[in-house]
């Protein structure tokens, strides 16, 4: 059976909430090469957890490329928040960004600061300026925010220890943290669990979606793990060939049932 | 057993250069020729100049300690320079560094701004800059200081600037990603990244600027340069060699602090 015909015979259609992001019609390609996918059109409602599934190539990070803004599509839209982001203007993206979080595949921290300057980082959209640039010079505000992160994802004892000297699902979870520290109503990872063995990559998505879900933010990931789709999403969207080839909820699917989109 | 039987030829240790390559080995080696030969490269000058360095050094030892207290005056005001210099032309830098550093901060006008003005502080050299700081604000440490700064400046531009276009993008991506200004995200990822290769490229400044401050002195500009200069020219060579023994001494100390803080930085610490 194909993903397209289990998506419309079996799985439980979307209902609709309100709209955190909307993708219409969205095509991206690089340089003038052809379309990495095509015609890609769902949308997201608030507090919505949505795994994005596809074998390599499919585009998923570069699906979450364009959420972001970084690459602009050649055909569709991309609205966040109800604003269509092709509309914006520099500081009115960056303004709009300020309201997103991103965890990516490597943890991305700076390697030779702490864990808590990095999470103070995480402030810097809402609160710009010098004293943010460390966790010594940042405004006791931050640095509670900061170290309050830090205890959601387990981490506060290693607050001052550098980033540099910490595994790789600490690493994880300290940038988890920094996406969450000013407290985003939409939350984007890629594949935030690919770079760790299984048990530290259990240990980061069961800390990441915990923690997302507590916050009540709007959660799309991207990830090569159906399990891991299965156990932290209540919808996936799946790619293949460049389109949309599964929108569905996760209840009652089963993984198996799934490996239609890696043909 | 498989065959492992070679067919096709052993390929040749060494290829033939292409007919344009051979032309510019040949080129290259012209104009070394061309060099030597011009600059009046003798061997047998250099033979028959050998007695007389042997004269200077049995003339110049054992040095003299006569004027041990005003050289070693004169040697603090070149470490002083040094410093001075080097931290002003490293502070100097780092915003030409931000501004010339390729996908970082400012319009296409200003980064090429910022790139000519550090192309010109590294490509006149220091004892220009020094002429024109002794006509400026005259004769004395100063105008060197000034000097070392604005050579430093050009010096550390350049490596400040590459050391930043090298760093990973990663960590100011996913800053910028969740709205985070660019000047934030150079001064929270690009600049702690690229402080290594920062503090690395300041140290190799100040052993560079110690010895020039040597040489500044010669054209008045303060420090112990002065000192040798003068010695040199009342054929004081014993007090001559003092000054060159204590100038070593200062640069051996120096280089050797920097080797030192060098690898410490290098290690991560």
């Amino acid at each position: 059976m194909t993903v397209a015909a289990v998506r419309l015979a079996e799985f439980e259609p979307v209902a609709p909430r309100t709209v955190d992001l909307a993708v219409d019609g969205l095509a991206a390609c690089y340089a003038k090469r052809d379309p990495v996918f095509s015609g890609v059109s769902f949308t997201v409602g608030r507090g919505e957890a949505v795994a994005l599934v596809g074998a390599n190539g499919a585009g998923k990070s570069t699906l979450l490329k364009c959420l972001m803004g970084f690459v602009s599509p050649a055909d569709g839209k991309v609205s966040i928040f109800g604003r269509d982001l092709s509309s914006l203007k520099s500081g009115e993206l960056r303004q709009l960004r300020s309201g997103v979080g991103f965890v990516a595949q490597k943890h991305n921290l700076v390697p030779r600061l702490t864990a808590l300057s990095n999470v103070v980082h995480g402030m810097l959209a809402t609160s710009s300026g010098p004293r943010n640039w460390l966790q010594a010079l940042a405004p006791a505000e931050s640095r509670r925010c900061a170290l309050a992160a830090l205890d959601r994802v387990g981490l506060a004892d290693f607050a001052l220890r550098r980033v540099d000297s910490l595994s790789g699902g600490q690493s994880q979870r300290v940038a988890i943290a920094r996406a969450l520290v000013a407290e985003p109503r939409l939350v984007l990872a890629d594949e935030p669990a690919a770079s760790l063995d299984p048990t530290a990559g259990e240990e980061v998505m069961e800390v990441f979606a915990r923690v997302v879900r507590d916050t009540g933010a709007t959660l799309i990931f991207t990830t090569h793990n159906l399990g891991h789709a299965l156990a932290h999403a209540e919808r996936i969207v799946g790619l293949r060939g460049g389109k949309l080839a599964l929108d569905a909820h996760t209840r009652g699917m089963v993984a198996a049932r799934l490996r239609g989109l890696y043909d | 057993m498989t065959d492992r039987t070679r067919t096709s030829p052993v390929p040749a240790r060494l290829e033939w250069p292409s007919p344009l390559a051979f032309i510019a080995y040949a080129l290259g080696i012209a104009v070394l020729v061309w060099s030597l030969d011009g600059t009046g490269w003798s061997l047998s000058e250099l033979a028959t100049g050998l007695p007389a360095l042997a004269d200077f050094f049995s003339r110049a030892f054992p040095p003299s300690l006569e004027r041990l207290p005003s050289l070693s005056t004169a040697l603090v005001e070149t470490f002083q320079m040094a410093i001075a210099g080097t931290t002003v032309g490293a502070l100097i830098s780092v915003p030409l560094a931000i501004f010339s550093a390729r996908g970082q901060l400012g319009t296409r006008w200003i980064n090429t701004l910022a790139r000519g003005t550090v192309a010109v502080f590294r490509t006149v050299p220091d004892l220009v800059w020094a002429l024109i700081f002794v006509i400026a604000v005259g004769l004395g440490p100063f105008a060197g200081t000034l000097a070392i700064a604005v050579d430093t400046a050009g010096f550390c531009g350049r490596f400040f600037a590459e050391a930043m276009e090298d760093v990973d993008k990663g960590p100011a991506e996913a800053l910028q990603a969740q709205g985070v200004r660019r000047i934030d995200t150079i001064f929270c990822a690009v600049i702690p990244a690229a402080s290594p290769a920062f503090i690395t490229t300041t140290l190799f400044a100040l052993e560079k600027a110690v010895r020039s401050s040597v040489v500044l002195g010669l054209v008045g500009a303060g420090g112990i340069g002065l000192e040798l200069k003068v010695a040199m020219d009342m054929f004081d060579y014993p007090t001559a060699a003092t000054i060159i023994l204590l100038i070593f001494g200062l640069v051996v100390i120096i280089e050797q602090a920097g080797n030192y803080t060098r690898k410490r930085v290098l290690d991560g610490h």
